[in-house]
């Protein structure tokens, strides 16, 4: 689908520079939600606790370490989203941060993919996603291995 | 008040699993839906109510679309409910429809849902952001990186690899001979590829053929059934889970109320669905044993993972299952008679809808294709929207002509 696209950019049915921006917490420092009343976690952010229904939820950053659940390597032109074609192939994982929630996330900067296995380390860093409908660079976080 | 839904007509437009240029959202939708009152005998007029249900079209630049398929139909100004859930809105539509039967309010109801997802370019991706959107279709990750990481299945389950290998092609198999004797389905008369075949395909055959169509059935009362039909089939139990899109949340079950934090989840496991087929069973007043026929969302490895969510078979046996040929159309429980989404094809927002005609033909011995036993009493349907973040199961029978 995305290669009907030779200019690779974000699909423009879902594209929002708002919501981009109002996200930036959470795509670019990783930051969820803590639940003030029975501290339970949260990412993505949240405005109320499914555990208790508290309204009172605080900022939460979590510290980007976590362990590998699960990955596959994604690398069929056809089902590329729109905008990452070109970074094909891409390796799409789940991963289970130390302070409990569970994420998904690109893991990059393999020097060999055979190190990739579940239960190996990984931490986030900040990297290029794709571009946006108006050509600027959206970024958000990534996973390396945490050597 | 005990008095249960029937489904009296179906209708739907053949090869969904490709795209029809030729035809708009509104034809591929009147197609279907006149296809069902006639099915059902029944004059247009009566229809009282309507719940539909979409994918693709409609999205932008229709912003409430139900008086605009009301108007289609030619039904103005019956009152008209719209259900979206990805690849489960069909099943969703359906559930509003029985409730309105129930309500008392509407006497026939006409569940309809279409699939129009490449008239606008971005639509045609529409099936892969069936997602949280800026948490993952942001990232570059698709509804379909979903479904490959749902290979955790056969880790979790310690599946050797050859069994892995012959349990997908037995799978493709099964789907795409159904489908090569069904006329409404997409792979209908094209040669079934043998083993060594389908050991070099994707997913050994394993992948659906994702299009456009539209489906649509007529409901009325138990009370009123067989003043319209003499093979009404009885909604028995429906169950009904929302979760979340976010895949991470398929790791802790216990944001869904009443799961203990014990339970484990995975991209492997689909606790939604279970939840919801045992709220049907419960419904229905029937284990999984009596299910004689199952519609499963077939893609990768799903169709296994829906399996065992149903109950129909074991934790970590779907493998054992397919291959002993308990799925076969001749065997204990047909799977996907019609060839599912794989041989019959996937228009997503009318799909699951597909799946619940197939078995009321099953269950009514008029099967467009391969036709299960005559003794079959009970057929289940299970669909998934996102994955998992919709999970809704339907339980049919055929009691009250039997």
């Amino acid at each position: 689908m995305s290669t009907q696209y030779p200019e690779q950019i974000s699909n423009p049915a879902i594209e929002s520079s708002l919501r981009q921006w109002r996200e930036h917490g959470g795509l670019h420092r990783l930051e969820g939600t803590k639940c003030s009343e029975c501290n339970e976690v949260y990412y993505p952010r949240r405005s109320v606790c499914p555990k208790c229904h508290s309204l009172n939820m605080s900022v939460f950053r979590f510290s980007g370490k976590g362990t590998l659940l699960n990955f596959f390597t994604n690398n069929i032109p056809m089902i590329a989203v729109f905008g990452f074609r070109e970074h094909s192939p891409r390796f799409m994982s789940t991963v289970k941060l130390d302070e409990g929630p569970v994420i998904l996330g690109e893991v990059i900067e393999l020097s060999n993919p055979e190190l990739l296995k579940p239960g190996v380390r990984l931490k986030t860093t900040i990297r290029k996603q794709s571009r946006s409908a108006n050509t600027s660079w959206k970024y958000g976080y990534k996973f390396v291995l945490d050597k | 008040m005990n008095n249960k839904v029937v489904i009296v007509g179906t209708g739907c437009t053949k090869k969904p699993g490709k795209a029809h240029i030729n035809k708009s959202f509104k034809e591929l939708l009147v197609e279907a839906s006149y296809e069902a009152i006639k099915d059902a005998k029944i004059n247009p007029e009566d229809i009282e109510g309507a719940s539909f249900s979409y994918g693709g079209e409609g999205e932008i630049g229709h912003g409430g679309i139900a008086p605009t398929l009301v108007d289609a139909l030619g039904l103005s100004p019956i009152p008209a409910f719209i259900n979206c859930a990805n690849c489960a809105s069909a099943h969703t539509a359906f559930l509003q429809g029985c409730d309105m039967i129930k309500s008392g309010k509407y006497k026939v109801v006409l569940v309809a849902g279409f699939d129009k997802c490449t008239d606008v370019i971005p639509f045609a991706d529409y099936m892969l952001w069936s997602s949280d959107s800026m948490y993952d279709y942001n990232l570059g990750f698709s509804h379909i990186d979903s479904l490959l990481l749902a290979t955790e299945y056969f880790k979790e389950n310690k599946i050797p690899v050859e069994m892995q290998k012959k349990s997908l092609i037995k799978f493709a198999k099964l789907v795409r001979e159904n489908a090569h004797s069904n006329p409404v389905a997409t792979l209908y008369k094209k040669p079934v590829p043998n083993e060594d075949e389908l050991e070099k395909m994707l997913f050994f055959g394993n992948v659906m053929s994702a299009g456009e169509g539209a489906s649509a059935v007529i409901l009325t009362s138990e009370e009123n059934a067989l003043n319209i039909s003499n093979k009404p089939i009885l909604v028995e139990g429906t169950g009904f889970v929302s979760s979340s899109h976010y895949i991470g949340h398929r790791y802790k079950p216990s944001l869904m109320r009443g799961v203990e934090d014990t339970v484990s989840g995975s991209m492997g496991n689909a606790i939604p669905l279970e939840i919801a087929c045992k709220d049907a069973y419960k419904e229905a007043k029937i284990s999984p044993k009596d299910i004689d026929t199952i519609q499963v969302y077939d893609q990768l490895v799903n169709g296994f993972i829906a399996l065992e969510a149903s109950g129909v078979c074991e934790k970590g046996k779907a493998p054992e299952f397919l291959i002993s040929g308990k799925g076969d159309i001749g065997g204990e429980c047909p799977i996907n008679t019609d060839g599912g989404n794989i041989g019959r094809g996937h228009a997503g927002g009318a799909a699951s809808l597909y799946q619940i005609i197939e078995i009321t033909k099953q269950l009514q011995g008029r099967a467009e294709g391969r036709q299960i036993k005559d003794s079959s009493i009970y057929g289940l349907s299970t669909s998934v929207g996102g994955y998992y973040a919709t999970a809704i199961a339907v339980i049919l029978s055929n009691k009250l002509f039997r």
